[in-house]
Formats: structure tokens, sequence, C-alpha cells
């Protein structure tokens, strides 16, 4: 079972050498492995994977992976610390509880350039006109590529799975449980897919589509989009009496809409003192509405840009937080690298002007954005090999998908996508009237915590579709929107 | 990555490659395809047939062996060239050796790409926009055009794959040696076949040499100065007292700027020529004309009749007729473009692009430097370019006019440093003949190539000759 091919054994008998306990990853201990850059010429040029694992603090159950990044491009081990935290107690007793980097970011052979800071943006950098956008997009791709395409050639979704195989084979684990959010969603169900004998028991949470890789991924967030910053709309509607944004969900977003005028218009609009364009006028509420917790920051925000009113407290906590601890350089650049080597991109800058136009058009808010022209239309090379084909008789393990109706990043239908092709291997559940991307643990559902931990520790499944109501709802739903109930769920 | 071959000893050669079968032409040549792995790395993989043309040896007696025509240009006929070459050697010359020609891989008759380029594409060399940021756009389309129909063969559209699929070519003929004749881009596709195979060439002739430092950027900054000094040249020639362009080189370069900002504000319409001519259209014309002096007064001449709606002398309307008269087809600068962005990867800073089309000067600097296809190309080149140096050939003739405009003379002197003891190079003084053995008919040249063909030596010493003895048509 446990026969890696012998061109991979030494990396898989290779010896970790583990730290002594790192306080800022939770007491984990960190090691750097070896695997090879090009699996098909093991042996020849090694990079590095910095992994880390927390031994089982009881009665040891077995290995659970992480997968790396919540979304692309973040630290595997930095998402690795957050769990220890957050994670019910019972699995940290259980499980060997292992991070890591993929490769060429973070503490994994990373790469980097010299960005401007307006260059980490790109995937939602705001277009002033088409013809500027081919030429940012152009830039990033080519400063990104430069000087480093013999590794970046070799950043793909399934190499990244051969990494954790040799993660896997180096912990002598035969098996393993894994929990993947978002990116690490596809990482989980492209790992089953390959090595589908060495996997037990998948949490997937804040579910990518299949049919995503990977301009869909763009493609499809405008709608969702302005779903969720409609429904944050609403939401501040009902706090009138506090942000003075409005009494219905309309004006408010009138209000929202006309601070981006005048971004958009080139005023000087500042926050905190940092003024605002076009790009992080948006982007901001963006990472803030993967939240619905932080609804009353983006209130607050709009508030303070209206009339210069003091942020709150935690407004300015979120906003360091946010701007603080910027992703790191090689996040951006493996990002980029990994999205454009999975699948090949279209190159015709007609069709993205056509596709930016439309959707500006139809969704004023980040369709311009996301549709317009990428990075990846620029990159220099094509995909070392086909993308992953999902949901065949090869794949194992078995899957618990984990979905949040209202989730903006990761809609409910990508997740229902990835159940469809997965088939019989997965259970699905949603979180209904939620708004939150990655629900496990972080957004505290007792039950759905239970839920996972228990498919975790012993196989067992809720039956079909279940729903794990939200206690602490914020909104009431409605009843046509097209999200759980509408989607036919 | 991949494994280049060195200069393999003969012992080491491939199994040979099975015999070509030959089918006759109505011209009197033969004709033959020949598979070759669309990936040299990957002998068993797919393949495509390249065009082979064999013209035999005129006398079975004296057979010396093959002459291997290398295209010379990228995406041009080696079949067309072959053809026109058996005419115009010395009798001597084709009376000892079988000529054969080939069209490149993936051009011609040898698995040509479809892009679906259209006019405008097609001389996207010489392509410029009215902003820099349109002209990023115009090349990018193109690149895409690549990647959405070719990308997987992309990046075996290469001059040393094409310099392998010549050894194929060789294992079935069933030769031990080839003797090789490249002008332009052929010299280059010659030079790098005697590096990759050096124990198989047998005596080379490089004529119109490239230099390897060009590859391929470089060649469009080269270009545009090569065009510039000869515009300048021909200024100087064209004024005179009470000249219908003007009395001095000044007045004969305001005119023709004159006329260029016409033709781009709109197009001129020179009498008996049925379509407007855009300044793009008009620079292109420029640049044929000033590349031999023979067309410099019809040079002249259409600028004179631009000028005065005048009509155009009965020579230069034939002249114009001859230049156009087969259309350049969309697959050749398909694959033109796949060589000369293959072979080394282009700069992708746009930056790059932009500055050096602000600074360029000359005729045809902003074209010929700004932003190219190859700024966008979707692949890597899968090996690094060719480095130079001594070679086991039997030997190198080298042969350049002095003032060749398309390839300026020092790039056959880069190419004879290097390429070391056994080469030598003739250069014409003065000349300024594209492509000179046999075509231009200069008696030196031919005499000395000649006798290197047919006995294999080669002058004691580099020579230059003068540029007497040109054949006048």
């Amino acid at each position: 079972m446990n026969q890696p091919s012998p061109d991979l054994a030494a990396y898989h008998r290779q010896q970790a050498e583990w730290s002594a306990p790192d306080p800022a990853l939770g007491g984990a201990r960190r090691a750097a492995l070896r695997v090879p850059l090009d699996y098909r010429r093991p042996g020849e040029r090694d990079i590095e994977i910095g992994v880390a694992r927390h031994e089982a603090t009881g009665r040891r159950h077995g290995v659970l992976m992480i997968g790396p990044g919540d979304d692309l491009g973040n630290s595997g081990l930095s998402l690795l610390s957050a769990l220890l935290g957050s994670l019910p107690g019972e699995l940290v007793e259980a499980y060997d509880i292992v991070g890591f980097d993929h490769r060429f970011m973070g503490a994994s052979t990373p790469i980097f350039c010299d960005l401007e800071p307006a260059e980490r943006f790109w995937v939602f950098h705001h277009p002033e006109s088409f013809d500027a956008e081919v030429r940012y997009q152009a830039t990033v791709a080519a400063k990104c590529s430069a000087g480093s395409l013999d590794l970046l050639a070799h950043a793909n979704s399934r190499n990244i799975c051969r990494d954790m195989d040799v993660i896997r084979g180096v912990l002598a684990a035969d098996r393993i449980d894994y929990l993947g959010y978002s990116y690490g969603t596809y990482l989980g169900a492209v790992y089953g897919e390959m090595f589908g004998a060495h996997l037990n028991r998948a949490v997937l949470d804040a579910i990518c589509s299949p049919d995503w890789v990977w301009r869909g991924l763009f493609t499809d967030f405008p709608p969702n989009g302005e779903r969720a910053l409609n429904r944050w709309c609403r939401w501040a509607a009902t706090e009138h009496a506090t942000y003075r944004l409005g009494s219905t969900g309309a004006d408010v977003r009138a209000r929202y809409d006309a601070v981006l005028a005048a971004v958009d218009r080139g005023d000087e609009v500042t926050l905190m003192g940092f003024p605002l364009d076009r790009t992080l006028a948006r982007l901001i509420p963006v990472g803030i509405l993967n939240s619905e917790k932080a609804y009353p920051v983006l209130a607050d925000i709009v508030r303070h840009l209206r009339t210069g009113a003091d942020l709150d407290a935690d407004s300015v906590d979120f906003l360091a937080r946010m701007f603080g601890q910027p992703k790191e350089e090689s996040g951006t650049v493996a990002q980029l690298a990994i999205l454009a080597g999975d699948a090949p991109w279209p190159r015709s800058p007609a069709l993205y002007e056509q596709d930016m136009l439309k959707a500006a058009e139809e969704f004023p808010w980040t369709g311009a954005a996301l549709n317009g022209i990428k990075a990846p239309a620029f990159w220099p090379v094509p995909p070392a090999e086909p993308a992953t084909r999902l949901g065949t008789e090869a794949g194992g393990g078995s899957y618990l998908l984990v979905a949040a109706d209202e989730d903006m990043s990761t809609p409910w239908v990508a997740a229902r996508r990835m159940h469809e092709v997965l088939g019989d291997r997965s259970t699905f559940v949603a979180v209904a009237d939620t708004a939150h991307h990655r629900v496990f643990p972080f957004y505290g559902n007792v039950r759905l915590n239970e839920l996972v931990t228990d498919f975790l520790l012993t196989g067992r499944t809720p039956g079909p579709d279940h729903v794990c109501p939200n206690p602490d709802r914020l909104l009431e739903p409605v009843a046509s929107g097209p999200g759980m109930t509408g989607a036919g769920g | 990555m991949s494994a280049a071959p060195g200069a393999r000893p003969v012992t080491d050669a491939p199994s040979p490659a099975a015999p070509i079968r030959w089918t006759q032409a109505p011209d009197g040549s033969q004709r033959a395809r020949v598979p070759v792995p669309v990936d040299h790395r990957d002998p068993d993989g797919p393949t495509i047939d390249i065009a082979v043309a064999r013209h035999p040896a005129g006398e079975r007696g004296v057979r010396l062996g093959a002459l291997v025509v290398a295209p010379d240009d990228p995406g041009s006929s080696g079949i067309a060239l072959a053809g026109a070459l058996v005419k115009a050697l010395p009798p001597a010359v084709t009376a000892r050796f079988d000529v054969i020609g080939f069209d490149h891989r993936f051009s011609g008759e040898s698995a040509p790409l479809q892009w679906g380029l259209d006019q405008r594409e097609i001389f996207w060399v010489f392509h410029q926009s009215e902003s820099f940021a349109a002209e990023v756009r115009f090349q990018a389309e193109i690149a895409a055009k690549a990647a959405e129909r070719s990308l997987a063969v992309l990046p075996h559209i290469t001059t040393r794959n094409i310099a392998r699929d010549i050894d194929v070519i060789r294992r079935g003929l069933g030769e031990e040696r080839i003797c090789l004749l490249g002008h332009n881009y052929g010299s280059y596709v010659a030079a790098v076949y005697c590096q990759l195979f050096g124990d198989r060439a047998d005596r080379v002739i490089l004529d119109s040499v490239l230099s390897p430092d060009w590859v391929w950027r470089g060649l469009f900054g080269n270009f545009a100065r090569n065009c510039e000094a000869a515009l300048r040249r021909w200024c100087a020639v064209t004024a005179r007292p009470a000249g219908p362009l003007g009395d001095t080189p000044e007045q004969v370069r305001d005119a023709f700027e004159e006329v260029l900002s016409k033709a781009g504000a709109g197009g001129i319409m020179l009498p008996g020529v049925p379509v407007p001519l855009d300044d793009q259209f008009l620079r292109v014309l420029a640049m044929m004309m000033l590349s031999s002096r023979r067309s410099h007064p019809a040079l002249a001449d259409v600028v004179r009749s631009a000028r005065t709606g005048a009509p155009l002398q009965a020579a230069t309307q034939q002249l114009i007729g001859s230049m156009f008269a087969v259309p350049r087809d969309a697959s050749t600068a398909a694959a033109q473009m796949a060589i000369l962005c293959g072979d080394a990867a282009w700069p992708r800073a746009l930056e790059e692009y932009e500055s050096a089309s602000e600074e360029a000067s000359g005729f045809m600097g902003r074209a010929l430097l700004g932003v190219k296809a190859g700024a966008f190309w979707p692949v890597q080149p899968l090996e690094p370019p060719t480095v130079f140096g001594p070679t086991g050939a039997g030997g190198v003739l080298l042969v350049q006019a002095e003032q060749d405009m398309f390839t300026a003379a020092v790039g056959a002197t880069q190419m004879r440093r290097l390429l070391g003891e056994r080469a030598r190079l003739v250069m014409v003084r003065g000349m300024t003949e594209h492509r000179i053995f046999p075509f231009a008919g200069h008696a030196g040249v031919t005499a000395v190539a000649e006798e290197f063909l047919t006995t294999g030596r080669l002058p004691d010493a580099d020579l230059t000759l003068d540029g007497e003895g040109t054949r006048e048509p």
C-alpha cells in the first residue's frame, strides 16, 4: 500500500529534522523536507517544503493534514497556527496535525520579485481603462516570472499534491485525514484523485468549484460579490440608527456607490489618512464581506468615509490586521504561477475586453476587475500537464463537504458542483443563513463543529444534504434569493 | 533540461533512417516526404513530414555528394529556393552535387501553421500603431492566435530542430556527410547544423551571414539602423542640382518624410497602383527598394510621383508589380514568427520596448524596435540558443557584401571569428547585394565558391574582393 515509486522512495525515506516546539506555531515543530522540483525528473533538482507538525496530545488516532492556504498563496503554516488555537480539543488530542506552505511561498523555496505595492492586488485590480489594465497585468506577469521560470514552470496543484504525498511518506502514515479550505479544498480533491489509496477522510470547507480551474474562479465572483454586498446593505439598513447609511438596502447601496464614484472620479477619499484608489475602495469591502461578523466594520468605514467620524476601535483593529500582515510577496508570485499553471487561460485581449465591458455593465462592483484581462493571460509558459479530472474511478477517500449558504467567495453552488463530481464519496453539509468563508471551526456553529469532529474521528456522516441551522442568524433570509433554497438544495 | 547534443562523433550517430523514396516531379526534380519527430527528445513520439526536393547531379561519373540548401528566411520555401538555385549555380557544381531543398518544419508543404493571420498581422515585423498601447494589443492578439492554434508544437519550432531535421534528411539520403549552402537565415541554419553535427558537415557556404548575437530581437534593431543608413546613402546619391527631389540630401530627405506623413495621414494613391499606400506599406516598399542600388532610382520615382501625382515610370511600376506579385502567405508569416519569437526568449517588460521605440531613430526605428509578439509568446525556449565555436565541418566559406542592408557585414565577421581556423571570409567591398552566390553573379566570389565546393579548398586567408564583376541584369 505504502510503496512510492522507486524514484521517489529516497524522498519518502528522508529523515525530517524537527525543530523545538515553535510558540509562534502553537507549539508545532518545524522541519524542511526535500521534494523534486520536477516529478518527471526526481533526483535532478530539489526544492524545500516547510512543514510543521503538532503531535497528538492524547491517544494518537492518526495524521490530519491541513491544506495550505485558505486563500491561494496564503501561508499554510499560519493557517495551522490559527487552527491550533481554534480546533475542538478532541481533534488536537487525537491527531498529529500537520501543515505546510505550498511550493514557492513562505517556508517552501519562496520566490520574490520587486512588485510595487499596487501590483500585489492584481486579482481585484480595478481597470482604469482596458489598455491601462493590459499594461498593468502584463507587467505583473513579467515581474513575477522574471528570473524564476525554471522553478515556476513547476508550480501547479498536481505537483503540490505530489509534495503532500512525500510529506505523508516522511510521516510514515499509510493514510491521512485532511482538512482544507478554499484553494485547499481543490487540493484535497486532487489529492484524492491522484493518491486515493492514501486518503482516508477529508473535510472540505469553503469549496472551489471543479469547473473554475481557474478563470472561472474570477468570472464567477462578480454576481456573488453583488449579492454579498447587497446582503450587507440590507443589514446596514437595520442599523440605520447607528450608522445613518440609509433605512433600506437600496439607500445604503447608493451611499456606498457614491463613495466609489468619488474615488473613481479621482476625488481624494482617505481611510485613516490613507488615500483609497479604485481597487482598494472595492478590495477592503471584499475582505470584510468574507464574514458577516465583520459587517459592523464595513458600516463604520463607510460612515467614516462619508462623514469623517472617527473609526471604532474594532474597525481600527480589523484594518490593522488586514494591512499589518499583507500577504507575503512570495504568496502572490506562487498564486499567479499556480492559477496560470493548472490550465491554460485565453490570451486574446479582444476577448477580455468584451468580457470586461459586459461584466462592468452587469456587475458594476467588481465585474470589470474580475472579468477583464488578468496576469495569467500573459504567463510565459503553458501548463506542464492537463488539469486533473475529478471524480473518476481512480479516486479514493471519503469527503465531508461543508458550505455556508451565503458565502461570497466560494458560493454554495460551487460546493454543490463538487458534490456532484465526487458523487457517492462525498456527503454534503450546508450551514444555513450564514455569510462566512471557512465555517469550521471558525464561525462557531456548534452543531457543525460536532459533525465535522465526529466525521474525522469515527467516519460517521450525517444524512444526505444535512442542514445545520444558524442559531445566531444575523438576517432574515430573503425568500426569493438564489441561495441554498433557491438553488434546489 | 534537455540534453543538447554537441558535435557528436560519427560512430555515435543514430541508426540510419529509412531510405527516402522519391517520386518524379514534372519539373525534372524528385520529391519526397521525410518523417521527423516533432520533439527530437522523443524520437518515438508524434512526427510530421518534411517536404524535400532533390535535383540529381547532372553527371553520374563526377558526382561528389549532396548539397543541402537551407531555407533563406524563416517560413520561406526551401524547395522553391533549391529550384532557383539549380538554375543559377555554376554547371560544375550542379554536375557534381545533388541539390537538396526542403520546406522547414511547420512551413510550406511541411505541416504549415494555420493561425488565421490577417493582412496586417502578416506584416507584424514592420507594424506600428498610433500608440504604444494599441501596438501592445495588436501584437498580443497575434501571440494569442499562436497559442490558440499551435501551443503544443510551438516549443519545437526552432532553428536547432530544423538543423536536427536536416540530419534526419541526411540519414535518409544515405550520406555520411553533406555539403550545405545557406543564405541569410539559411546561413544561421547551416551554422547551427555545423555546431550540432559538425562531423557530418563537409563543405559549407554561409552567404549574407547573420550574427549569432542578433537572435532575434537584436536583428530588429540592427536592421532598423541598416535601413536608416541605406536611406541616407540614397538621399546623398539622389540629391542633384535641379533634381526632382532637391539639390541637397536634406531636401531629398524632407521630400521622403513629406510623402511618408502623407501616407500616414490617409494613404497616397500612386498612378497605376490600385490600392492606396499607407505609411507602413510605404516603409516596406522603401526598405525593399533601398536594399539594392539597382532599385534606388525607383524609390526616387515613387517619391516624385507621390508628391506631384505624375505617373510612375514603367520600370518602377514593373518593379512594384514584381515585388508584390506573390502575396505573402499567412502560414509563411506564422512560421517566421514561431522561429523569431521561439529561438530565444524575448524580454517581457513592456517598459523596455516602450523606451526603445521612444528613443528609436530613423524611418524604420519605431516600427522595428517597438513591442513584438515575442513579448507575449506563450512558450519558452526548451534549450538555450546555440553557442558558436570551431566545428568538425570540413570547411566553412563565408560570403558577404560589405553594404548588405539586410545582413550587415559585422554579422559575417563575427561568425567568421567564432568559427575559427577552418573558416574563411570573402568580403565584397562596396557591394550592397544580399545573397551573392550565385545570384549576384560576382565572378570572383563564384570562382572561390566553385573551387571550394568542387575541391574542398578554401582560400589561404580571408579575402576582400571589390564589387566589380557583378553581372548587371
